[in-house]
């Protein structure tokens, strides 16, 4: 009969980790928002390539409203873009990292849960200027759909009095 | 819980009577026939292996670690006489959990790339057993996994997925990210709200298992001195610790 195969209590001190630090599934809410997060940090990397459009667009007769502060957002992130640059292709490769280290962010040892609320944190941050921009666009969007109806009601308010008078 | 040793040592006859003497020399309120069975339940015949107790040299080895064991008031005490085995055995005789008895070395938690997962004031119990150097003196370390019964087939490979539960501390810790990373989200969201009217509405299920409490049992074996450590090897089984997975554990 051959050797067993030996383990020492040294190699089971040196393999051990603690059981509280064991891995645990994902919690479903940190798990969605670390999705949501891995999308919004390559959303705001292709917003960072395509920002001299955005600031062009801001300064356009678009924006009935809150377009200084919409100019005044993108100036920010211009002036600071390599840095944001940095910071979210880290963020992007951290993420891609847990996504393949958790198996699809199913299960993950403490560390892992922890850098899945940095990435979610990080995701938000990158999310903001996004949510801004857009907000302003719908607004505006919103308003100019307002300007249109109200103008056709008054058009048509005009041509209705202007027929029923002759 | 153990209790401390209170009989003096005296001679021991018979592989029986040296058994039963080792056991409540070490305070362990066990008989030697009841401790034999689950580690010798899938070996060819307990019987035997009762017959076959330790040789003269490996009842010393075995009276030795006893002795260094209480000298240092560690709970460290003979379970069985059994042969050695290679891999895992599964125990399915119990009514409530199945046992996996499993070689330490082809555990495969012991080969899992986050570890062997032991309690903290088990992982000092242990390092206490090493800095006293009981753990020289085993040549073969096997551990005993509780499973829920079913958990574990013969012929089904064994995953440390199906030997540890998950932990309730990052459980926890991964409910508080989940519902941080929600307020961060909402906060985004905010502009979008306030701007367009437009909500975000995620719903979360919350589902989270409840922890297990299952035990594992730590064993050290120990072959008669020059003897090759092979399965059939008659060895003496010995306590080394035990916790319990989902629950604080206390120092064994």
């Amino acid at each position: 009969m051959s050797q067993l195969k030996r383990a020492t209590l040294s190699e089971l001190l040196e393999q051990a980790i603690p059981y509280e630090q064991w891995r645990a599934p994902l919690d479903p809410r940190l798990q969605a928002l670390t999705w949501l997060a891995g999308a919004a940090l390559f959303v705001h990397l292709l917003f960072l390539f395509s920002l001299p459009w955005w600031l062009e667009m801001s300064r356009s007769g678009f924006f009935l409203v809150g377009g200084g502060i919409l100019r005044g957002v993108f100036s920010w992130i211009s002036v600071h873009t390599p840095w944001l640059l940095i910071l979210n292709l880290m963020a992007l490769a951290a993420f891609l990292w847990l996504v393949w280290h958790t198996r699809g962010l199913q299960v993950g040892r403490l560390t892992a849960h922890r850098l899945a609320f940095a990435e979610a944190a990080a995701g938000a941050a990158s999310a903001f200027p996004l949510a801004v921009s857009l907000a302003m666009i719908l607004l505006n969007l919103i308003l100019w759909i307002l300007v249109v109806v109200a103008s056709v009601a008054l058009l048509c308010f005009l041509l209705g009095a202007f027929f029923s008078k002759n | 819980m153990l209790k401390r040793p209170t009989t003096t040592t005296r001679e021991l006859r018979g592989d029986a009577a040296w058994l039963e003497g080792l056991l409540r020399q070490a305070g362990v309120p066990v008989r030697s026939r009841e401790a034999l069975v689950p580690v010798t339940a899938n070996s060819r015949s307990c019987a035997a292996a009762e017959l076959q107790l330790a040789s003269p040299e490996l009842r010393t080895r075995a009276e030795q670690v006893v002795w260094l064991a209480q000298a240092q008031q560690l709970p460290v005490f003979p379970l069985a006489v059994a042969p050695l085995f290679s891999g895992w055995r599964l125990y399915t005789k119990s009514p409530r959990y199945d046992y996996v008895f499993c070689n330490l070395a082809e555990d495969p938690l012991f080969s899992d790339p986050d570890g062997f997962p032991i309690p903290q004031a088990v992982l000092r119990h242990l390092h206490r057993l090493q800095e006293a150097g009981l753990s020289q003196e085993f040549e073969m370390l096997y551990v005993v996994h509780e499973v829920k019964k079913g958990t574990v087939r013969k012929g089904e490979p064994l995953t440390a997925d199906k030997l540890v539960p998950a932990s309730p501390k990052v459980q926890q810790a991964s409910r508080l990210f989940g519902a941080l990373s929600m307020g961060l989200w909402l906060g985004t969201a905010v502009p979008l709200v306030v701007g367009a009217g437009v909500g975000l509405g995620m719903a979360s299920a919350g589902l989270i298992l409840p922890a297990l409490a299952l035990d594992p049992l730590l064993m050290g074996a120990m072959v008669a001195p020059g003897r090759p450590v092979r399965a059939g090897e008659q060895a003496v089984w010995f306590y080394l610790a035990h916790w319990r997975y989902g629950e604080d554990n206390e120092p064994a």
